[in-house]
């Protein structure tokens, strides 16, 4: 489990983000308005708990012993790679807060 | 590297063996897996061997028959006005040419390949469940044929491939053809996801020991990723499919606004499966192309980690990008830029691969054999594709190429550069692993250009018909607009690819001779087990892998797999088996036993695609006697499951022993069920999406929901029935007498305590004065209620199921299996019911 | 009857990009650096492909390792991807503003296969009726909202801007605005069935005072004709579909035919408008645009047809 979490976990970040931005938007929308200032806000707050994440995630990826071959090091490559792609998911996500 | 089941991998090292193998054990594995003989056996055949072959096989039948289709679109489009086609018969054909690419051909020409290559490829014997496999492909078979028919009877469906209403509600589309589109697709619908199910689990609980996730090839990689994208995305369009039916059929108003339904609920279903679709269809092409070009170009992959990585990307990150086919609707601007930002993201993966195959061809050598020119060529197509990609991605740009020629262009050139050309690169490279010839080099060389140069002529100029202003979906257009000219070009360019195709086809009845005695071999000398001399029986025996490249790095292991040194050289007890092991490491955890073929998912794959078709014809009696029977041949197809076996463990090999049967979740039935269940429960979610949607377009026509009182009475019924089927689980384990007639009778009790909820539930609201047609509340409710409701009638049939096995003691304390896997279902039907109840009856709340 | 062009649908050179408005001119602007940005990028993967396959070995080895990967498949990307996003983003916020309030609002309904178009007053009334042509005052923004009889459609003017939906049980907003005066042509971007292909949209733009003068004589009814062809009209019963104000026809089914003597086309933006295409028309609608609406009026001889086309053009 802990090794399927550490090829995806980013991923799985990245997809909450998406989910959560979407909602928060969609349920703004039916409240008031999803441009509004305030829902803006909780966008980028959200979108930086997520960042946070991500950055934990790629921390205890790395935490790893360093530099191995065998499976679990490459696993971890492709946790680190597939949270990194998935920051800059994160990221261009945020942008349209700002918009 | 810790053991993941405990399992000693030091014991590798006593392989390949030594010892010489009992005499007459490799003919006992010839005749455990021989092949047909007969007619019949031909098509009741479950190896892979064969079923892929047909799969491949009907897949691109079905290429050529929506590619005629495309022809004749050209011909009428080649100038204005031609007046070739009458309207009505380019709106079916346009709208047939996409439905038959998208569902009958792409998704099945992957998943064909995977269910040909996957098991040689892993160093497994066959799939893990061959009759579903067989079933699905039936199933698919048959029912594709059916409803590609159609046409000839002007019952073709003419509401374009994703089908919006309300243009396809029974006001504006009266006649069957919009039935036929969304009945057909059901089994095609249920044949993927049969597919699915056995691609997870082959890819994960079959693979040869030693087999390490790095050491996994990239193209079971993009399968397993594949299958799980099914899983989550097909559920969508089995919601919208059945929603719009009920629409049409019982008027029940999920999209017609005037009852207070929203098209826009249909276009974020189909376009939440729709958008993952295309990737679906991705992703085993850059498979297939990340494993080709190594072996073309005679080096390992560049950054295969990378590789890996971007694939997984991917699959997540197509599932964000759905609504950048809905920037024109008027959604809020704030959700349309964040669709815009995620459809920027999902092209960064793609680019990785591309550069990681570019780099690939660097560090090696590569042979301009046909693969290879296929593999390049589709690189390049591709890319051109992707860039376009990039530009819709971006609104204000979308906003004037949406629904014009600018997107069909782009979208032929995604998928003819992304999945068509890998396909044909993948065709020439594997047809040796089953044909005893190759196709022909030279005709490869010329069906490879005229195809490269048939897709550019005919598609580049859509780019500029599409910035003139040409919209898609025309069946003519008013001359002198300046867009005569492109399109004739586009033309000759459609007709240059037929020509391709035709030479293809030809080549292919002069030189594919599958099923004999040998095949071409590895003519390319690729690095993969699908490569070791096989027979019926895939490899003699499954070899310990220690690399991604085991027949480039591990020396001598053809002849050592040949002569029987690895695992399981023979057919124990002249049983079919195949080796189960562990997800991660591989590590050998038991044998599963592979079933021989009989008629029964044959016979319930021609009901089931009978109770399909008859249904959309409205011949409804017939139809039911169909289902019936189909639901009978399954029922029998499942009686010969969780047989005992005569030893509780076998040999596999060097002195190691495993079980013969295992329960619990290490079990591949367990797994099978668990994917059923996401499946279902996907489709609940999406469901109780629609709930919500539909109520903030219209909160005004929510009217309150029933007394507390039966909330209570239902949800106890379903507490305890779920309670009861967990129970069965440990019931029928324990070693006292009467343990599985007590696990039985917990059963029988949890279906009837679902049956008995979904009544009491279906009255409650009925007395409300609640009806399904009359508005967008009632018909979610009840679509939801009618959701658990079908699981817990399936849930009925398990318990009489349960029982009948009961009766013919076909039940024991040591087979623990049936019980497991009914309970599982039973366990999860309750808790889907008391979600939908809480959802309907608290959501949003009494008298809003 | 063969079918003659309409002159105001020339496709050269290519609408969206030659735009004629504010909310196109941005559009276009992004569409060159997105073929700019496209034709550098895939001159730059057909360099490295060239030489990965047929480059000296020393060039060769450069392409060869993991560093392609992380820098042409994901530092160069994400360089290039984020700032097309930011500028994509700022282009979507220019061009997409919701409607002010003061504007002059025209409602357009999407039929199958043509368009009723409607001219409100400031609290949203109609006030006058038209079809299939959307008349505005140039270089001033212009609100057209967006509605749906049956089923989706879309209105594209590629010149004037990008397009929006029409889908029933919403309204969409969608700001118009051309620089000069002229006609600028359209057609419906949503497959809505049969004839979709045959279903076209013109907007003309006035200059100020030519639009204040177009819009009263558009408000005014039709002035009683003796033309011999009005007979023939209300007693073939096109009242029933058509409405032309300051007679007795009144029908909704179909456009309105008040002033559809001075429209630019006929048919919903296919054919010319004179009288030979307006009898063509009427005589066979259906072997024009087969499946419309209207039925083709065969039993009228060509004495009365020529008469009702001569009728319906005084109509100005």
């Amino acid at each position: 489990m802990t090794r399927w979490l550490r090829m995806i976990g980013g991923l799985l970040i990245w997809a909450a983000h998406f989910i959560g931005l979407y909602l928060m938007s969609s349920a703004a929308d039916v409240w008031s308005s999803s441009e509004a200032a305030g829902a803006r806000w909780m966008g980028l707050v959200f979108s930086l708990g997520c960042l946070l994440a991500l950055v934990a995630m790629a921390v205890w990826l790395g935490r790893g012993r360093r530099g191995g071959i065998g499976p679990e090091a490459w696993e971890r490559r492709v946790g680190l790679t597939s949270a990194l792609v998935a920051g800059i998911g994160v990221l261009w996500q945020t942008a349209p807060l700002a918009f | 590297m810790t053991s993941e089941t405990g399992f000693d991998v030091d014991k590798y090292d006593r392989f390949p063996t030594t010892e010489p193998w009992p005499e007459g054990e490799l003919e006992q594995l010839e005749q455990a897996w021989c092949g047909p003989r007969s007619p019949w056996e031909w098509i009741t055949a479950t190896n892979n061997n064969i079923i892929g072959v047909y799969y491949v096989g009907a897949a691109m039948l079905f290429f050529v028959l929506a590619g005629v289709l495309a022809l004749l679109m050209r011909t009428q489009l080649a100038l204005p006005m031609t007046g070739f086609l009458a309207q009505d018969t380019y709106n079916q054909i346009f709208t047939m040419h996409g439905t038959v690419m998208m569902f009958l051909f792409a998704v099945p020409a992957v998943e064909a390949l995977g269910v040909l290559l996957l098991p040689q490829m892993l160093g497994a014997r066959d799939l893990p469940f061959p009759r579903l496999g067989a079933y699905a492909f039936w199933a698919y078979l048959i029912g594709g044929l059916a409803f590609f028919c159609s046409l000839f009877f002007g019952l073709a469906p003419d509401g374009g491939w994703f089908m919006y209403p309300p243009l396809t509600s029974m006001t504006y589309s009266p006649g069957i053809n919009a039935d036929f589109w969304l009945l057909g697709i059901g089994f095609i619908e249920i044949s993927a996801i049969a597919g699915a199910i056995e691609i997870i689990v082959g890819v994960l609980k079959t693979r040869a020991p030693g087999m390490t996730l790095d050491k996994l090839p990239v193209f079971a990689w993009a399968m397993l990723i594949f299958a799980c994208m099914i899983i989550i995305a097909f559920p969508s369009i089995i919601l919208a499919t059945l929603l719009l039916e009920l629409e049409r059929a019982l008027g029940w108003p999920f999209f017609d606004p005037l009852k207070g339904g929203d098209p826009m609920l249909w276009q974020h279903l189909f376009w939440f499966f729709g958008h993952p679709e295309v990737y679906i269809i991705f992703l085993p092409a850059a498979g297939a192309m990340s494993t080709i070009i190594p072996a073309m170009a005679r080096t390992p992959l560049v950054g295969h980690p990378l590789v890996v990585m971007a694939m997984l990307a991917t699959g997540f990150i197509s599932f964000g990008v759905w609504a950048h086919h809905m920037f024109t609707t008027g959604m809020p601007q704030i959700s349309i830029n964040y669709f815009s930002a995620a459809s920027m993201a999902v092209s960064v993966p793609a680019g990785v691969q591309v550069f990681a195959w570019i780099a690939t061809i660097a560090a090696g050598r590569m042979r301009f054999s046909t693969p290879g020119l296929f593999a390049v060529g589709g690189v390049v197509i591709f890319v051109m594709g992707g860039l376009t990609g990039v530009m819709v991605a971006m609104v204000p740009f979308d906003w004037q190429a949406h629904d014009s020629y600018f997107i069909v262009a782009h979208l032929h050139y995604v998928l003819i550069g992304g999945m068509v050309f890998p396909l044909f690169a993948a065709i020439y490279y594997w047809l040796p692993m089953s044909s005893a010839r190759p196709l022909s080099e030279p005709w490869g060389k010329w069906i490879f250009w005229l195809m490269f140069a048939g897709h550019n002529l005919a598609f580049m100029p859509m780019h500029l018909t599409g910035l003139m202003g040409m919209p898609r979906r025309v069946y003519t257009y008013l001359p002198g607009r300046g867009w005569d000219l492109p399109n004739f070009i586009s033309t000759i360019g459609a007709f240059m690819f037929g020509l391709a195709v035709l030479l293809w086809v030809i080549d292919m009845i002069r030189n594919f001779r599958p099923f004999g005695p040998r095949e071409a071999g590895n003519i390319h000398a690729g690095p993969g087990l699908e490569w070791l001399p096989s027979g019926f029986y895939s490899v003699r025996s499954i070899p310990v892998v220690k690399s991604l490249y085991p027949l480039w790095d591990q020396k001598g292991l053809a002849e050592d797999v040949a002569a029987g040194r690895y695992f399981l050289p023979g057919a124990a007890r002249g049983e079919r088996q195949t080796l189960v092991t562990s997800p991660l490491n591989a590590e050998p955890q038991y044998v599963l036993r592979i079933p021989r073929p009989s008629g029964w998912h044959l016979f319930g794959a021609v009901f089931t695609a009978g109770f399909f078709l008859i249904l959309t014809i409205q011949a409804y009696a017939a139809a039911v006697v169909s289902g019936v029977l189909a639901i009978y041949c399954i029922m029998r197809w499942c009686w010969f499951l969780d047989a005992p076996h005569a030893r509780k463990t076998t040999e596999i090999g060097a002195g190691i022993r495993v079980p013969n049967y295992v329960s619990g979740p290490f079990s591949h039935g367990w797994w099978a069920m668990v994917i059923v269940l996401i499946v279902g429960g996907m489709v609940c979610l999406l469901a109780g999406f629609s709930y919500v949607f539909l109520w903030s377009r219209r909160p005004d026509l929510w009217q309150a929901p029933p007394p507390i009182s039966s909330l209570l009475v239902s949800v106890g019924l379903l507490a305890v029935a779920g309670v009861c089927a967990l129970a069965a689980s440990r019931a029928v384990r324990m070693a006292r007498d009467g343990a599985v007639s007590a696990a039985t009778g917990l059963l029988v009790l949890a279906s009837a305590g679902v049956i008995a909820a979904s009544i009491v539930e279906g009255r409650a609201w009925w007395k409300t004065g609640l009806q399904p047609d009359v508005s967008s509340q009632g018909a979610s409710v009840y679509a939801l209620l009618s959701w658990a409701g079908t699981f817990a009638a399936i849930g009925g049939l398990m318990g009489l199921y349960v029982v009948l096995r009961r009766l013919f003691g076909r039940l024991a304390a040591d087979r623990p299996s049936t019980v497991d896997l009914i309970s599982l279902f039973l366990a999860f039907t309750a808790a889907q019911s008391i979600g939908v109840i809480l959802l309907v009856r608290l959501f949003p709340g009494s008298g809003i | 009857m063969t079918i003659e062009t309409p002159a105001v649908l020339s496709g050269w050179p290519p609408p969206v990009l030659d735009p004629a408005g504010p909310f196109a001119g941005p559009v276009t602007t992004v569409a060159w650096v997105l073929f700019v940005m496209g034709a550098v990028v895939l001159t730059l993967v057909l360099i490295a492909l060239g030489v990965a396959l047929f480059g000296p070995p020393k060039w060769k080895r450069r392409v060869a390792g993991e560093k392609l990967v992380w820098i042409g498949g994901l530092a160069f990307p994400v360089v290039v991807l984020t700032g097309l996003l930011i500028y994509g983003l700022s282009v979507t916020a220019r061009v997409a503003d919701a409607p002010r309030p003061g504007e002059m609002r025209v409602r357009v309904t999407g039929e199958m296969w043509w368009w009723r178009v409607a001219y409100l007053d400031d609290q949203g009334r109609e006030l006058v009726q038209d079809a299939n042509e959307v008349h505005i005052p140039a270089g001033r923004p212009v609100v057209l909202e967006l509605e749906s009889a049956d089923v989706i459609h879309s209105v594209w003017i590629p010149r004037l801007g990008g397009k929006t939906d029409m889908i029933p049980g919403r309204r969409n907003f969608m700001r118009l605005q051309a620089d000069a005066p002229g006609v600028y042509a359209g057609q419906c971007a949503e497959y809505c069935g049969g004839p979709h292909a045959l279903m076209g949209l013109v907007v003309v733009a006035h200059s100020p005072a030519d639009f204040a003068a177009w819009r009263l004589k558009q408000a005014a009814p039709a002035a009683v004709s003796g033309l011999p062809g009005a007979a023939v009209f209300t007693a073939s019963g096109c009242g029933a579909c058509h409405t032309i104000r300051g007679t007795e026809a009144n029908g909704l089914a179909g456009p309105d035919l008040t002033h559809v003597g001075s429209r630019q086309t006929l048919g919903a933006g296919i054919l010319p408008n004179n009288q030979g295409t307006m009898a063509g028309w009427i005589a066979d609608s259906q072997g024009i645009k087969p499946g419309n609406r209207m039925p083709s009026y065969s039993v009228l001889n060509g004495q009365e047809l020529r008469d009702v086309a001569a009728y319906l053009e005084s109509l100005k």
